[in-house]
Parts: C-alpha cells; sequence; structure tokens
C-alpha cells in the first residue's frame, strides 16, 4: 500500500501558514539577534471581538448584548462572505443571535448553548490546521445540532397546549398572539435554515 | 483582483500599506527587506524626495514558491502618506487584493489616523470596493517611544477610532525596532491568499 499523501490532505491555510513560518523564521540562525524583536507579541485575534460578545451573551440577555452580538455576526459575515464554510459558521451564529435577540430570557436554553459550541468550531476553521474532510464533518455537525434545536423549538411550541384549567384564563387575543409568535418563529428558523441547507448543497457540489 | 494565471500555474497578489504621513509604512518594507533580503532574494524599489519622504510608492516583490501547485508571487507597496499625494494612493490601489493599514500611536497624530482610514474607504469606494471587504490588517506603530516618555494614544483609542466595525486583526508594533513587522506582514499574505481559496481549487 502506498504512503499517505498528506500534502493533498492539508489545506491551502495550512501550507500557506507553514511555508510563511520558514521563509520568514526571525530567530533562525543566521539573523541578526540585534534587529530581531524582542518583546511579547501583543496580538488582537481577528475573532476577539466576537468571541467578547459570545461570552456577554453567555452571561446576560439584554438588549444592548443581544444587539451587539447580531452586529458583530452580520459584520463578519460580511468581511468573510468569500469563505464558504465560515460563512455557514457566521450564518448559524447570525440566526441564533436574531433569535435569542428576539425571544431573551424566553428563548430555549440550548440556543446559547449552541453559540458557543458554534463559535468554537468557528475558531478552529478560522486557524486552519484542519483537513477539508475534518472541516467539513465540524460543520456538518454544526448545522446538524442547530437543525435539532430547531425542531426542538419548534415541536415544544407545539406541544405548549395549555392545561385545560387554564385554558378558559386565555382571552382569544392571547391564543392568537401565541400562534402569531409560533408562525413567525417557524419562518424566522426555516428562512435561516434554507439558507444554510443552500450553503452546504453549495459546498457538497463537485468542484469542476 | 488577484492575477491567476491558470495555465503557468502562477498567483499575483498585491498588498498595500497605507496610513498617514510619517507613520511608518515605509520602515515597515525597509525592515522586512534587511531582515530577510538573503531568502527573498528580490531589491526593494524606492522613489523618495529629498527630505526622505516617500514621493511615489515603494515596492518589494516576494516570492512564496510552490503552494497547493501553485507559484505564489507577493507585490508589497506602500503610498504616500502625505494628504496632497492623494492622486498617487488612488492609483497604487488599483488592484490591491489586501491591505496594511499602519497608524501613528503618537497622541497628536489621532485625528490623521482617522483621516487616512477615510480617505483609504473614499478612494476603494472609487474602485468599487467596501474596506469590509477586503483582507485587512491594522498595526498600531510607534509603540516603542512609550519608553521615552512620548504620550501615545491607548491601544484601546486606536482600537475605537479604527477598529471597531472594521474587526481587523491589529498589532501593535514598532517598525524601528522591527517587532511585529515581520507577524503583521505574516498575517496580511495569510489572509489575502487564504481569500483565494477558492479560485486555486
Amino acid at each position: 500500500m502506498p504512503p499517505l499523501d498528506t500534502d493533498r490532505d492539508s489545506t491551502l491555510r495550512s501550507e500557506l501558514r507553514k511555508r510563511l513560518d520558514s521563509i520568514f523564521q526571525e530567530d533562525g540562525p543566521n539573523e541578526q539577534k540585534e534587529t530581531a524583536p524582542v518583546e511579547n507579541k501583543n496580538e488582537m485575534h481577528p475573532l476577539d471581538s466576537l468571541k467578547s460578545a459570545v461570552l456577554s451573551l453567555d452571561w446576560e440577555i439584554s438588549d444592548e448584548v443581544t444587539g451587539k452580538f447580531v452586529e458583530q455576526a452580520e459584520n463578519f459575515l460580511r468581511r468573510y462572505k468569500a469563505d464558504k464554510v465560515l460563512s455557514v459558521f457566521l450564518q448559524i451564529l447570525y440566526a441564533l443571535g436574531k433569535y435569542i435577540r428576539r425571544y431573551k430570557g424566553r428563548s430555549h436554553p440550548g440556543s446559547t448553548k449552541l453559540v458557543s459550541t458554534t463559535f468554537d468550531g468557528l475558531v478552529k476553521v478560522f486557524d486552519g490546521g484542519l483537513s477539508e474532510s475534518e472541516k467539513r464533518n465540524l460543520l456538518n455537525s454544526t448545522v446538524d445540532e442547530f437543525m435539532k434545536l430547531k425542531k426542538t423549538i419548534i415541536d415544544e411550541k407545539k406541544k405548549v397546549p395549555l392545561p385545560e384549567v387554564r385554558e378558559v384564563e386565555i382571552s382569544e387575543i392571547s391564543k392568537k398572539s401565541i400562534h402569531q409568535l409560533l408562525m413567525e418563529l417557524g419562518v424566522l428558523m426555516e428562512a435561516e435554515f434554507e439558507k444554510i441547507r443552500d450553503e452546504i448543497r453549495a459546498l457538497n457540489k463537485p468542484q469542476t | 483582483m488577484a492575477f491567476i494565471n491558470l495555465k503557468k500555474k502562477e498567483v499575483q497578489v498585491k498588498i498595500v500599506y497605507y496610513g498617514p504621513g510619517r507613520g511608518g509604512k515605509t520602515t515597515n518594507l525597509e525592515y522586512i527587506f534587511k531582515k530577510f533580503q538573503d531568502r527573498i532574494k528580490t531589491d526593494m524599489v524606492t522613489i523618495k524626495t529629498q527630505g526622505d519622504r516617500t514621493l511615489f510608492f515603494d515596492f518589494l516583490p516576494l516570492g512564496l514558491g510552490q503552494i497547493k501547485g501553485y507559484n505564489i508571487k507577493i507585490q508589497l507597496y506602500t503610498v504616500p502618506g502625505q494628504v496632497k499625494y492623494n492622486a498617487t494612493r488612488k492609483l497604487v490601489l488599483m488592484g490591491v487584493d489586501g491591505l496594511v493599514f499602519v497608524a501613528d500611536s503618537l497622541v497628536e497624530r489621532k485625528q490623521q489616523n482617522i483621516e487616512s482610514l477615510s480617505n483609504l474607504r473614499e478612494n476603494l469606494a472609487s474602485y468599487k470596493k467596501d474596506i469590509s471587504e477586503i483582507p485587512l490588517v491594522l498595526q498600531y506603530n510607534k509603540r516603542d517611544l512609550a519608553k521615552n516618555d512620548i504620550p501615545l494614544l491607548p491601544v484601546s483609542v486606536l482600537q475605537e477610532d479604527l477598529n471597531s466595525k472594521l474587526n481587523a486583526q491589529a498589532f501593535e508594533a514598532s517598525a524601528v525596532e522591527g517587532k511585529n513587522v515581520t507577524e503583521t506582514m505574516k498575517q496580511i499574505i495569510f489572509l489575502t491568499v487564504a481569500s483565494l481559496e477558492r479560485e486555486l481549487k
């Protein structure tokens, strides 16, 4: 059996990182020590601002925090729209953000948890070093989680028919608004899901 | 737009260092050239005025060799920072693939940084390009001057002034000392070439 061609599996990003590190290595034996940078990097990760919005959301769900999170997700979505994998992760974050912003304390507890795991996946893909198949697996499992949550939310809302004793207390207006709420949620999640499904379809399409 | 020659399997990427005058754009390129001269084996082209200011642009070509079967060539440019040379800046920006905005950390340069970034947006807009859609790295230069008790803008202020909407990666740097000059360059090359990933498959 021939040896595995690891180069073929590695992504352009990881190859690029390795090449840049090897050409522009500053601490090599040929370097003049006096010109080498000596202090710490103080580097800021490009996803830092989104990370801080994710952490804030985990701590507090307010208009300000959810608004900031949606804004950040939208900004990043615009910036990385050319990268199909990153943009699917960001679309999920954007969709979850919009949902949490709308329903706040009433949003499903799984939604904030999914924000954190989706963000972790986004960072892994962003930093490179994953093979194409690893990226795809990560993306697919995140999309699956998102679909599962969507289904759970819709199912739970459907089950909501209130106990009979309380039913008499609910006015026609309240019933209508609950129904309206359910319909809106369904439409919102369906639209976001359709967008993500299109992206996945495009990604799975064999390259010509 | 990057020049991709599918027949010759060659990719040419243009990266421009932008920012206010005397901010350290040329010093960035000079550092890279001096530091890696032996490895990159190219010449740096620079056109200066008598006062040692960049008149037209600095140009430093780099070769990364073959990656995924493509020969990757990088062209680093600077623009003249002085306000009066906007026509030149606009010209150098033509076909840009990635940007480094070199901000000056001196307190008195706060306004010039903001104006230069705004000028960059305008010049890109004239090519129907949106700054938020181009690979971008910010560099907060001259951080070494803090050692000499020269008042510098805190990084949080620079972030607020320049990066609150852009969310670009930012480095604190000292071009004269070489601190984070290479990191800035590596990151912008990485982001720019990675943005072409789809075209290179």
